[in-house]
């Protein structure tokens, strides 16, 4: 272990010398944590003010019915931040709205909406979507769809309820209790835009993870350096074992990426206000995704005989582990097919349990699944990598 | 001869079909230098590593102080100092830094790394430059710096790998000075070199490899008796240089002599010691000796002779 400690105490002074230090454990992480915070930081919020949504209301039913969907689907306190409304009297001027780029997405409620729902016809709400904002369309199609499915199976219940024997005269109570009481439920369930998600706790992980698939593997490729300007032979004569040399340079990647990812944590909680969620399960999985992409790069890299081509091997591991592990597109915006291959990654599963972290509230006992995945990628590719780390060193 | 530091014997190691060492074997006593003279690919390097424990032997065995060494023998290291031919250094650290690490590596702490650390900056005339980062030194600093970094620990071995290759000559001649010194002090130093007159120079001993083996040990001197090689003594003077050519031709141990352009040359075994009869009987025959210059056989000769190859092919 001394010599590990030496080692390790030798490389950061010489990263410290270099600056390259400063620029992985703070400059680098602060600006991700800026860039990721700015551009990202509502992408997929209710909750941030700067995720807006113009609405067009053409209500050409002016029934109660037409009216609750303003009031208690739009105006709920889940939607209400984020949609404004702005009622038209037409249909086309509703259109034109939306057309026209002052409005993101429209919805038209037809005359005898309400009627058709107390006659036993099916009730339809017109969405009106930009093409250029599909994202926003897609939203407004799912609060459209859910509001006429709830007042469907309003429906559906009172005529049971009649059939059942209940008073033909109180069906327009029946009908309005039936809706109140399930739209709430409606609302919190059902739709993917009322999460309470932030782009930066995805991206912030996910970008200094990316980052660091480039950075561990300093570790690795160090070794061809040391061998290169033959100073590995000498490390070698000294008293001390083989494996604490690498633990050593082991230990000082550790130490700079650990120092990335808390720099990233921090600048985002404090100076951007980012709520990370749990620390002590944000910490281990931290430090086991920073051990496991040092794993990784490891077996890649010594698959290589000169430190240049080292550099490229772990170049190209790390593009393909960010694209496939979801760094630079949210896994749930992937393919099904990605996401099953995302389970091949340690930075998938890592992002799979920062955003169940972040978005769901979970806890470590929550992210055992993701802890043991990754701890299987540190044991696997660790052990490979130390032994071919170690005929690196005697080649 | 004392108790030896190095003991090896019957060293083995191939790389596929290629036989790098094959059954090297010799001893080093403290205070003693012991060269390991030879071509570039005979083997020098590879014995080096398997004695440092840089190396696992295919067979044979390594004792340094009485400890057997293999890669896996971390302690027993701690009594050798391995100057490798590379200059294995740090360029982005200071001198100072680059000794404190290797210092540490051997287990140096505090006051007494500090203090072998001004120690060795003085051996090698660096103390004035210890803060200076290592890429502005010249060529000859980085070996000096290079050596001072196998002293550290101050080693009952000291194993250095071609110092010189690359060296200015005052450099050279620096590094010479310190191997010399290092031996008068007790330090057992096997010196591997393919320059003949370094080898002469600090020698007590010299094995010649060629194609993995030793095929010849001994002092300088033995190893020009074994080829029967004999000096050449030059006398330079005025007089009757062709009668005394004559005179010393008809000496036992002379197989020649003979006066041209001013000078007598004579061909003898054991120059040197008949060196005052020469004299004598220039004296004798009325010669004005000017100069005398006794040449003898270089082991350049000697490996030529065993070889049938120069040196430095």
């Amino acid at each position: 272990m001394r010599v590990a400690l030496v080692v390790a105490g030798k490389e950061l002074r010489q990263r410290f010398r270099d600056r390259t230090a400063l620029l992985i454990a703070f400059v680098f992480p602060s600006v991700i944590a800026a860039i990721i915070t700015g551009a990202f930081g509502s992408g997929f919020g209710a909750g941030q003010a700067s995720f807006h949504v113009e609405t067009a209301v053409a209500d050409l039913d002016h029934s109660a019915l037409s009216r609750a969907f303003l009031t208690q689907v739009l105006g709920s306190p889940q939607l209400r931040k984020q949609f404004t409304p702005h009622t038209f009297a037409s249909a086309d001027e509703a259109r034109s709205f939306v057309n026209g780029h002052g409005g993101d997405v429209g919805f038209v409620i037809p005359h005898g909406f309400q009627a058709a729902v107390q006659n036993g016809g099916r009730a339809s709400i017109t969405v009106l979507k930009r093409s250029a904002n599909t994202i926003v369309g897609d939203i407004g199609q799912a609060i459209a769809t859910g509001f006429t499915d709830q007042v469907n199976a309003a429906r559906i219940a009172v005529f049971t309820a009649v059939r059942a024997g209940a008073p033909i005269g109180d069906v327009g109570r029946l009908a309005r209790e039936a809706a109140a009481q399930r739209m709430p439920v409606q609302l919190v369930d059902g739709s993917v835009a009322t999460r309470d998600v932030s782009g930066a706790n995805y991206f912030g992980p996910g970008m200094t993870m990316f980052f660091l698939l480039f950075i561990v593997g300093t570790g690795a490729r160090s070794l061809y350096a040391e061998r290169e300007q033959g100073t590995l032979p000498r490390i070698l004569a000294a008293p001390g074992r083989q494996s604490s040399v690498l633990l050593g340079k082991g230990l000082a990647v550790l130490v700079l990426g650990l120092a990335s990812m808390t720099t990233m944590y921090l600048v985002m909680a404090f100076v951007f206000h980012v709520h990370w969620g749990d620390p002590l399960a944000i910490g281990a999985l931290t430090v086991l995704i920073v051990l496991a992409l040092m794993a990784i790069t490891t077996v890649v890299q010594t698959l290589a005989k000169t430190e240049m081509q080292a550099a490229s091997y772990g170049s190209i591991v790390g593009m393909v582990l960010g694209l496939l592990g979801g760094n630079f597109f949210p896994l749930f915006q992937m393919p099904s097919f990605i996401q099953k291959v995302s389970a091949l990654t340690p930075n998938g599963w890592a992002l799979r349990g920062f955003t169940d972290i972040a978005y769901d509230g979970a806890r470590l006992p929550n992210i055992l699944p993701n802890i043991a995945a990754i701890a299987a990628f540190i044991v696997i590719c660790g052990t490979i990598g130390v032994f071919r780390a170690r005929r690196v060193a005697v080649a | 001869m004392t108790e030896s530091v190095l003991f090896c014997r019957e060293l083995r190691k191939r790389f596929g079909d290629l036989v790098a060492v094959d059954g090297v074997g010799f001893e080093i006593a403290a205070g003693e230098t012991y060269g390991l003279l030879g071509p570039n690919g005979a083997g020098k390097t590879t014995t080096v590593s398997m004695i440092c424990g840089l190396l696992a032997s295919d067979g044979g065995e390594v004792t340094v102080a009485g400890r057997a060494i293999d890669p896996k023998a971390t302690d027993a290291k701690v009594a050798i100092g391995y100057v490798p031919q590379e200059i294995a250094l740090y360029p982005d650290l200071t001198a100072r830094e680059n000794l404190r690490f290797f210092g540490r590596l051997y287990g140096l702490r505090g006051s007494e790394l500090a203090e072998r650390i001004t120690n060795v900056l003085e051996i090698v005339a660096l103390d004035d430059r210890a803060d200076e980062r290592v890429d502005h030194y010249s060529g000859g600093m980085k070996r000096r710096l290079n050596i001072a970094a196998g002293l550290l620990h101050s080693p009952k071995l000291l194993v250095l790998d071609e110092p010189t290759v690359g060296v200015d000559p005052q450099s050279r001649n620096a590094i010479l000075e310190n191997v010399e010194k290092l031996a008068a002090e007790g330090v057992a130093v096997l010196y591997t070199t393919h320059y003949m007159e370094e080898a002469e120079r600090l020698c007590d001993r010299v094995a010649i490899m060629d194609a993995g083996r030793i095929i010849a040990e001994g002092t300088r001197r033995e190893l020009v008796d074994k080829l029967g090689e004999v000096d050449r003594v030059e006398i330079a003077g005025t007089g009757p240089l062709t009668k005394l050519a004559r005179t010393i031709k008809s000496l036992d141990d002379v197989q020649d002599a003979s006066a041209s352009e001013g000078t007598v040359h004579v061909l003898v075994r054991g120059g040197r010691h008949v060196l005052p009869k020469l004299i004598e009987l220039a004296d004798r025959a009325g010669v004005g000796v000017t100069s005398v210059e006794v040449i003898e056989p270089d082991l350049e000769a000697v490996f030529l002779h065993l070889t049938g190859k120069a040196l430095r092919d």
